[in-house]
C-alpha cells in the first residue's frame, strides 16, 4: 500500500524540511465566506505525537480534516495554502484523495464500527483495496495487537463489532485504520466519549503506534492527555494557531498570555 | 445562596457583619442583631447556632460549605415529584388501555377473517381450482398466482428504481430547491389515493399505450403506486445511518459510491427490508389500482404452457389478470355464484394468510441477511 502510494505521492521532498513527513504552509480553511482557520504552518514528523489543543470551536478538527482531505467532502468548505505530504502539495487537483487516505488514516470522536464482525471491520480497508484473503488473518491479528485489543477479542473475531464496549470499539477503529499500515494517523478527540480506563488504554496505544514510526496527530481538549501522549503541541484560539512547540516547553513556559491563561484554566 | 457560601470562605475571623449579603441582596442598613428577622428562611447563622459576630469555623480548603437548606423549596419539589408520579401512572394506564383496545380489535379482526374462511383455507380444490361464473364450488387458483406474479414483477421494477432514487436523494442530491421539490413530490405521491393511480393507468397504459387490461398495465400502475413509498422508506433508512459511518468509510479511501454500497446499504439493510415488506403487503392487497389496469377476469392457467403469447400461459404479461383483492371486490359487487359469501370469506382469509406469511418470511430473510453481513 505504501509502496503504491509512494509511486504517486512520493516526489522528492523539496519544499518541506527534510525531517517533516507532513506539513502545512499558510493553510487556510473557510466554510462559505467564513474563514475558520487562519494561515497555519506546522510540520509533523514520523514517530512523533503532535497534539492540537484549544477551546471548543477553535478550528482543531477543521485543520485535522484537511490533512486527509476529508474537508473535500464538506459542502461549502474551501482550503487555501499548501499541505505537503512527502514533499508534494496534496491540495493540487490531480492528487487522488482516495489513494491518499490509504496512507493517512483517521479515527473519529465517536467510535464508528461498521455493522460487521470484528475481523471484517479490521480487514475492511485492506480487503477493499485488494488484499488477498490468505493474508487476511495475519493482518487482522497484527492490527488488533497494535491496537492492544487482540487479547480481549481473539476468540470472538467472528462476532459483531457492535457488541464491543465503547472503549473496545474505539480501539477497533484504531486497528481498522492501522490495518492499512498508514504513515500518518489522525485522531479527533478519540477518548472524549470514553471512561478513564479506556482512555488510558488508548493513550498507551497511541504512544506505541508512534514508537513504531507512525506520525500521529491527535486533537484533544484535555490538557493532561496532551501532556501524557504528545511530543509536540499546537495551541489554537479562534481559528488561529497561537503557539506550537515541544509539549513540555509549551506547558512549562508558555510564550503567549493566551496559552498561559488557557493552561491555568482561565478560559476554555 | 452561592454568594453566601463564597463570603463564608474568604471571611476573615473578625469580619464586619454587614459584609454578608443574604439571598444575593446587599443590605441598605446595617444587619440587625437578630439575623433571623431578615428572612423567614433559616439562615446560615441559625445553622451555626451563633450570632453574626461569632467565629464561624473556617472550612477546610476545597470542602464545600453547607449551604442553608431551603425547606420551602424542598417541599415544593417533593409535591411536584409526587404529582409527577401520579400523572405518570395515569398516563401509563391510559396508554395501556388504548394499546390493549387496539390489539384486541386487530386480533378480533384477524380471528374473524380466519374463522370465517377456515373451511376454504384448508380446501386444496379452492386454492388451486378455477373460479366459477354461475355455479358453486369455484376456486381461486389463477387469482392466487396472479397476485404473487404481479407482486414479483412490481418489486422487480420498483425496487431498483427506488433504490437508485433514494440513494441519489439522500447521498448525492445537493441541498437546493429542486431537491426539496422532488422530496415534496415524492411525499405527496406516496399518499396518493390508489384509485387515482388506477384511473391514470387505465387512461394512459390501457387505452393510450394500447396495452389493454393486462399484467403489464397492472404491474406498471402498481410500480407507480409503490415507488414513492419505497423511495421514502429507503431514503429514510439511509439518512438514519450515522454520519460517522460515511466518514469512516471515506477515511479508509472508499469513494462515495463504494461507501454507499459497502457500508451504508448494509447498515440500513434491516430498515430497508422492513420497508420493502410493508410496501409489498400494500401492493399484494391492492385492488383499486388494479381494477382498471390488470382487469377483472382470470383466464384459466395452464402451467405446462410456455407459449408467452397464449392467454393460458401463466407468464404471459399481456393477459388480463384478476388478483385476490380484486376478486373479493368483484364477487361482492357483481358476483352471482350461490356460495358467494363463502368464496369471498375464503379469499379474504387466503389474502390475509399470504400477507402474514410474506411478512414472516421477509423478516426471517432480513435477519439471516443481517447475520450474514455482520459475521463474515
Ligand atoms: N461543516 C461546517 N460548516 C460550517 N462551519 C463549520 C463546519 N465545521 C466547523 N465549522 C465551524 O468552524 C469552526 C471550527 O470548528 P471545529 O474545527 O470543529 O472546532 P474544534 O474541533 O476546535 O472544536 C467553528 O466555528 C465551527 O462552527
Ligand atoms: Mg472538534
Amino acid at each position: 500500500m505504501n509502496a503504491s502510494s509512494s509511486a504517486v505521492l512520493g516526489a522528492p521532498a523539496t519544499s518541506a524540511p527534510a525531517s517533516a513527513l507532513l506539513a502545512t504552509r499558510d493553510l487556510t480553511v473557510s466554510y462559505g465566506a467564513k474563514e475558520a482557520l487562519h494561515p497555519t504552518s506546522l510540520s509533523f514528523r514520523k514517530g512523533e505525537v503532535t497534539a492540537f489543543i484549544g477551546p471548543s470551536g477553535c478550528g482543531k478538527s477543521t485543520l485535522l480534516r484537511c490533512l486527509n482531505l476529508m474537508n473535500r467532502e464538506v459542502v461549502g468548505c474551501t482550503m487555501g495554502g499548501r499541505i505537503l505530504y512527502r514533499g508534494r502539495d496534496i491540495l493540487a487537483p490531480d492528487v487522488n484523495v482516495y489513494e491518499l487516505r490509504t496512507s493517512i488514516g483517521m479515527v473519529f470522536q465517536q467510535p464508528t464500527p461498521f455493522r460487521l464482525s470484528i475481523a471484517a471491520n479490521v480487514a475492511f480497508g485492506p480487503r477493499h483495496h485488494g488484499l488477498a484473503a490468505s493474508r487476511e488473518a495475519d493482518l487482522v491479528e497484527r492490527a488488533l495487537r497494535r491496537a492492544a485489543l487482540w487479547d480481549e477479542v481473539k476468540d470472538d473475531l467472528k462476532k459483531s463489532a457492535l457488541a464491543l464496549s465503547g472503549g473496545q470499539q474505539q480501539r477497533l477503529c484504531i486497528a481498522r485504520a492501522l490495518a492499512m499500515e498508514p504513515e500518518v494517523l489522525l485522531l479527533d478527540e478519540p477518548c472524549s466519549a470514553l471512561d478513564p480506563i479506556s482512555t488510558f488504554a488508548i493513550e498507551e496505544t497511541i504512544r506505541d503506534i508512534a514508537a513504531s514510526g507512525v506520525c500521529v496527530i491527535i486533537v484533544t481538549h484535555n490538557m493532561e492527555q496532551a501532556g501524557r501522549v504528545s511530543d509536540r503541541c499546537a495551541f489554537f484560539y479562534l481559528g488561529t494557531m497561537v503557539e506550537s512547540g515541544p509539549t513540555l516547553e509549551l506547558f512549562n513556559a508558555p510564550r503567549t498570555q493566551r496559552l498561559s491563561d488557557y493552561l491555568t484554566g482561565r478560559f476554555g | 445562596m452561592v454568594e453566601v457560601r463564597e463570603r463564608v470562605q474568604d471571611r476573615p475571623t473578625q469580619a464586619a457583619p454587614c459584609d454578608v449579603a443574604i439571598e444575593g441582596k446587599p443590605h441598605a442598613e446595617p444587619l440587625s442583631k437578630d439575623p433571623i428577622a431578615l428572612s423567614s428562611k433559616p439562615s446560615m447563622f441559625e445553622r451555626y447556632g451563633k450570632g453574626p459576630e461569632a467565629d464561624v469555623p473556617k472550612p477546610l480548603e476545597g470542602t464545600p460549605v453547607d449551604v442553608p437548606v431551603d425547606f420551602q423549596g424542598l417541599e415544593d419539589l417533593a409535591r411536584a415529584s409526587r404529582r409527577a408520579l401520579v400523572s405518570d401512572k395515569m398516563a401509563r394506564i391510559a396508554i395501556e388501555i388504548v394499546a390493549g383496545l387496539v390489539v384486541i380489535m386487530l386480533a378480533a379482526l384477524i380471528a374473524k377473517i380466519v374463522i370465517d374462511g377456515w373451511d376454504k383455507l384448508l380446501d386444496w380444490n379452492f386454492l388451486t381450482g378455477k373460479p366459477e361464473q354461475f355455479k358453486e364450488g369455484g376456486g381461486i387458483g389463477p387469482e392466487l398466482f396472479n397476485s404473487f406474479y404481479l407482486l414479483v414483477l412490481t418489486l422487480l421494477v420498483s425496487l431498483p428504481l427506488s433504490l437508485g432514487g433514494a440513494i441519489f436523494l439522500s447521498e448525492y442530491a445537493p441541498a437546493n430547491a429542486l431537491t426539496a421539490l422532488a422530496k415534496t413530490a415524492i411525499e405527496t405521491l406516496s399518499s396518493l389515493p390508489s384509485m387515482i393511480v388506477g384511473l391514470f393507468g387505465f387512461l394512459f397504459l390501457v387505452l393510450q399505450m394500447g396495452w389493454g387490461f393486462s399484467i403489464m398495465s397492472g404491474a406498471i400502475a402498481l410500480t407507480m403506486f409503490n415507488i414513492p413509498i419505497l423511495v421514502r422508506v429507503i431514503s429514510q433508512a439511509l439518512e438514519a445511518v450515522p454520519q460517522g459511518q460515511r466518514d469512516a468509510a471515506l477515511a479508509l479511501g472508499l469513494t462515495r459510491w463504494e461507501a454507499t454500497i459497502h457500508v451504508l446499504i448494509p447498515a440500513a439493510m434491516p430498515a430497508i427490508v422492513t420497508g420493502v415488506v410493508l410496501s409489498a403487503g400494500r401492493v399484494f392487497g391492492e385492488a383499486a389500482a388494479l381494477i382498471y389496469t390488470a382487469g377483472q377476469s382470470a383466464p384459466a392457467l395452464d402451467f405446462t404452457s410456455l407459449d408467452l403469447a397464449s392467454p393460458a400461459c401463466p407468464w404471459n404479461v399481456w393477459r388480463p389478470a384478476e388478483t385476490l383483492a380484486v376478486h373479493i371486490w368483484k364477487i361482492n359487487s357483481e358476483g352471482v355464484v350461490p356460495d358467494l359469501s363463502a368464496i369471498s370469506n375464503g379469499t379474504a382469509a387466503v389474502l390475509l394468510v399470504c400477507v402474514l406469511a410474506f411478512n414472516l418470511l421477509a423478516r426471517v430473510v432480513g435477519r439471516a441477511l443481517e447475520r450474514r453481513i455482520t459475521a463474515s
